[in-house]
């Protein structure tokens, strides 16, 4: 009997070790929903601030900040890719906006940069659209994903998601992407009220 | 309780296999990045950007090197480019970088788009508050592996390069993953 409660829990273990991992794995889109099809969303208090009343076209470029405690790149490319299905052509990462800045001879600090610094910038080159994205392990069954999309121009938060979730069976559809659906969400109110 | 601990104990075992064995198996194979597991695969992504470019990303694992993975990087780079029947790629400094003519020509087209509000002032605008992943139960180390992102111009015969030098031969690129190990 001993035994096969060590066994019961050596089995739990290790399903919670192989199944809540990160994987970042592409996630299809349900034609039916326009949305990741994914097992959870994001519930309504996680979605804090929303302005709609953007007209997308009127950006050069999204600037992508995306950050996380689990292969931080990964999750980059997630989020571009996210980007690209809703239409956005130019994607650039703080890396890429320095060189194009550079390319511009407009000069940002060689350190940190400000929402000032991207303001000087949007009014100068281009205007930028904020995507600031994050995901991270907190310990044990605990995650967090957030979302934070900001006009470059004047610092306004035009949408911002806070959804952290005890997962036991899949981070990318149980934190990742119901974040990313509340981008296509946004995505869809903006450019419906724009028409 | 015996038998359900029984398929548990397989289940777990199964998946947790399936994961190392993906780990194993991959380590010195080049493929696509179909999602890593808690030991991790790595692999090529990539974005199409137009019909000349591509966003391609190479993402390695805790075990392999960043020089693998950026001749890794140049294999799908180059990988791509013959598809369009193209010799060459330039590594872009950012997406949509101009590098030849054709492209300064087409950067051109798109800043005449008239009337676009590049400055807007917003009164009493609020301040930028960045968000910040709040800590856990416990402190978490960061899981960082080699990747390289970048996006890539592929070179035809009709394309004037400002610096032809930036040019990066596909057949080369090839042999040079020859060399490493890499079976494209």
């Amino acid at each position: 009997m001993i035994g096969s409660r060590r066994a019961l829990v050596c089995a739990i273990v290790g399903l919670v070790v192989a199944g809540c991992s990160t994987t970042y794995k592409p996630l299809a889109i349900d034609p039916k929903t326009d949305l990741y099809d994914t097992t959870t969303s994001v519930p309504p208090g996680g979605v804090a601030v929303a302005e709609d009343k953007v007209v997308l076209s009127d950006f050069g470029a999204v600037l992508l900040v995306a950050d996380s405690n689990r292969y931080p790149s990964r999750l980059e490319f997630v989020a571009r890719r996210a980007l690209a299905e809703l239409g956005f052509r130019n994607v650039v990462n703080i890396e890429e906006l320095r060189r194009w800045a550079e390319d511009k001879k407009f000069k940002l600090p060689s350190d940190r940069l400000t929402i000032e610094d991207i303001k000087g910038f949007s009014g100068a080159v281009k205007p930028l659209l904020i995507v600031d994205i994050r995901y991270g392990w907190l310990g044990d069954t605990q995650h967090y994903g957030g979302l934070r999309i900001v006009d470059g121009r004047s610092g306004v938060s035009l949408l911002t998601v806070s959804h952290p979730k005890g997962v036991w069976m899949n981070v990318d559809q149980e934190v990742i992407y119901p974040v990313l659906n509340e981008l296509r969400k946004w995505h869809r109110r903006v450019t419906t009220k724009s028409v | 309780m015996s038998s359900l601990s029984t398929v548990l104990v397989a289940f777990a075992l199964v998946a947790f296999g399936t994961t190392t064995y993906a780990q194993s198996s991959k380590e010195l194979l080049y493929g696509p990045f179909e999602g890593g597991g808690y030991m991790t695969t790595h692999g090529y992504q990539e974005l199409k950007l137009s019909e000349s470019r591509w966003y391609v990303a190479y993402h390695g694992s805790q075990d392999t090197s960043p020089e693998w993975v950026s001749i890794a990087w140049a294999t799908r780079s180059a990988q791509l480019c013959a598809t369009i029947g193209a010799k060459s790629f330039v590594q872009l400094r950012y997406p949509f970088e101009a590098v030849a003519q054709r492209d300064e020509r087409m950067a051109e087209q798109e800043d005449g788009y008239a009337g676009v509000p590049f400055m807007q002032h917003v009164a009493g605008a609020p301040t930028y508050i960045p968000i910040f992943t709040p800590s856990g139960p416990r402190a978490i180390p960061p899981v960082l592996g080699p990747s390289k992102l970048a996006a890539v111009r592929c070179v035809s015969d009709s394309d004037v390069l400002d610096d032809p030098g930036r040019a990066i031969s596909i057949q080369s690129s090839l042999e040079k993953a020859k060399q490493s190990g890499i079976t494209p």
